[in-house]
C-alpha cells in the first residue's frame, strides 16, 4: 500500500479545500449546499486520478478546473431549474459585511454562469486573461468579450452600491 | 478606486465570510472518490481507506492553515465567561488514541481466511495508520493487497477495512450495500443478505465496467451496524491493467461472503472513530 501518496493526497484535500470551498461559494451565487456538493466532486475526481495529479506540475490548478467545469456541467444539467435573481443564500457565512455579501452574491446571480465564471476567476482567483481563456476552453477574445460584458451588467446591478460597501 | 479594483476587494471579503468544514469536506471527497472508483480494479492511492477524519490539537482550532485560510473548530470547545478574565489555556482536544492492529497481522488475519493451498505473492499490507495533516488527523483502517494463484491463475484481490459513518441506518454507508439496479448494471448479480448481528452484506459479481468483455470484478461489502464497512475485491486477472489470467475470480460468491463478514474485520472497523456528522 502506498502510504505516501495516501498521505499526499489528504494533505493536498486538507490545504486546498477551503479555498475551493470559498470559490465554489462564489460560483454558486452564495448557494453552499451547492458549493458543497462541487467541493465533493472535485475533490472525488482528484482522488480518482491521484497518482497522475500528484505527478503533474501544480495539482492545485488540476483541482480548480474540475470545480470550474464542475459548475460549467451542473449549471447546464440544471439550467431549467436556475434560482431566481435577488435570492438571498442562506449558509454558515460569518465575519464579513452582511449588505455587501447580499448586495454582491444577488449582482453575481444575475450573471449568466459562463459570465460568472470569468469574474470569479479573473477577479477572485486573479486569473489572467490566457490562464481563464484555457480553463474555459474559450479564446482569449471571448474572454475579454464576456469579461467586459459582466463587468458592465455588476455595474448597473450594483450602481454605486459597491462602493457604498467596500467603503462606507 | 476602479471598479475592477473595488470588485476584487468585495469578492475577497465575500469569500472570506465562507466559513468551510474542512473535516466534512474531505471525508466527503474521499467518499465521493471511493465510489467513484468502486469499479475499478486495484487500486486507486494503493486502495486508500482513509475515511475516519478527526480533529487534533489546537491548530484547527485556532484557524491557522496554509494559504491564509481559516477554518471552524474541527472539535468546538465550549468556553465560559468568568470575571475577572484569566489567562484561559489553549483548548487541547486529545490527539485520538490509534487502535492497534498491525500490517503483518492485517496480512496474516487475510491469509489465513483464504483457500489453503494457493500461493499468495505481491503482499502488501496496512495495519491502523495515523497521518496528520493541517492540524486534522486521519485514521486508516487496515487492509490488505495480495495475489491469489491457483494451477489456473492468478487474482488480485483486497480487503479493505473504513468507517464511513457512525451507524448502519445512513445513507453514505448503504448505498454502498445496495444493488445497482438491472438497468444501470446488467452485468452485475447482486445477492443482498441482513446477517444475525445488523450487518447488511451484498456481494457483487459482475464485469470489470459495462464496457469489458472479459475482465471480471467481483466484490463484498459488509456495512455493520456502527457504520463500518469492510470492502473484499477481487478480478480475474492478477495485476491491474494486466489482461485477464483466468475465466472468473478465484474465490467463489460463498467464499467472498464468509471472509467479508468475518467477525475479526467487524471489530477492527468498530475501532475506527466514527466521522462527524453535522
Amino acid at each position: 500500500v502506498k502510504q505516501v501518496q495516501e498521505d499526499d493526497y489528504l494533505e493536498f484535500a486538507t490545504a486546498r479545500s477551503g479555498h475551493l470551498y470559498r470559490t465554489a461559494c462564489l460560483l454558486a451565487g452564495g448557494d453552499t449546499h451547492l458549493a458543497e456538493d462541487l467541493v465533493q466532486e472535485t475533490l472525488g475526481r482528484t482522488y480518482v486520478h491521484w497518482r497522475k495529479v500528484s505527478a503533474a506540475d501544480n495539482p492545485a490548478a488540476y483541482a480548480h478546473t474540475v470545480l470550474v467545469r464542475a459548475f460549467l456541467s451542473h449549471r447546464r444539467r440544471r439550467s431549467s431549474d436556475e434560482r431566481p435573481t435577488g435570492w438571498v443564500p442562506d449558509g454558515s457565512a460569518t465575519e464579513s459585511d452582511p449588505a455587501l455579501r447580499v448586495t454582491l452574491l444577488a449582482a453575481l446571480a444575475e450573471l449568466s454562469a459562463r459570465d460568472r465564471a470569468v469574474v470569479v476567476l479573473r477577479y477572485w482567483e486573479d486569473r489572467s486573461v490566457e490562464e481563464t481563456a484555457a480553463l474555459l476552453r474559450l479564446s482569449t477574445g471571448a474572454v475579454r468579450t464576456q469579461s467586459s460584458r459582466a463587468l458592465a451588467r455588476l455595474r448597473t446591478v450594483l450602481g454605486t452600491g459597491l462602493s457604498d460597501v467596500v467603503h462606507p | 478606486m476602479p471598479f475592477e479594483d473595488e470588485l476584487t476587494d468585495a469578492l475577497r471579503s465575500t469569500a472570506d465570510g465562507f466559513q468551510p468544514d474542512l473535516t466534512s469536506l474531505v471525508n466527503a471527497g474521499v467518499r465521493d472518490g471511493r465510489r467513484r472508483s468502486r469499479r475499478r480494479t486495484l487500486g486507486v492511492v494503493g486502495g486508500v481507506a482513509a475515511l475516519a477524519l478527526v480533529g487534533i490539537g489546537g491548530a484547527a482550532a485556532s484557524g491557522v492553515l496554509t494559504g491564509g485560510q481559516t477554518t471552524r473548530s474541527a472539535a468546538p470547545v465550549a468556553r465560559t465567561v468568568t470575571r475577572p478574565p484569566a489567562p484561559v489555556a489553549k483548548p487541547t482536544v486529545a490527539a485520538p488514541v490509534l487502535p492497534k492492529f498491525t500490517a503483518a497481522q492485517t496480512l496474516a488475519a487475510f491469509e489465513g481466511m483464504l483457500p489453503k493451498g494457493d500461493t499468495v505473492t505481491q503482499a502488501q499490507s496496512q495495519g491502523f495508520t495515523l497521518t496528520k495533516s493541517h492540524g486534522l488527523a486521519f485514521i486508516s483502517g487496515p487492509m490488505a493487497s495480495l495475489v491469489l494463484a491457483d494451477g489456473i491463475g492468478g487474482s488480485a484481490m483486497f480487503i479493505t477495512v473504513t468507517r464511513p459513518a457512525g451507524k448502519l441506518d445512513d445513507p453514505s454507508l448503504l448505498d454502498y450495500v445496495a444493488c445497482p439496479g438491472h438497468a444501470v448494471r446488467p452485468d452485475i448479480t447482486c445477492t443482498r443478505t441482513r446477517l444475525a448481528d445488523g450487518s447488511v452484506l451484498a456481494v457483487m459479481q459482475g464485469l470489470e465496467s459495462p464496457h469489458s468483455s472479459t475482465e471480471k470484478d467481483w466484490t463484498a461489502w459488509l456495512a455493520t451496524k456502527d457504520g463500518g464497512l469492510i470492502e473484499l475485491d477481487e478480478t480475474n486477472s492478477a495485476q491491474e491493467k494486466g489482461g485477464v489470467s483466468r475465466p472468473e475470480p478465484i474465490l467463489t460468491k460463498a467464499q467472498l461472503a464468509s471472509i467479508a463478514s468475518d467477525p475479526l474485520w467487524r471489530t477492527l472497523a468498530a475501532k475506527l472513530p466514527a466521522p462527524r456528522v453535522r
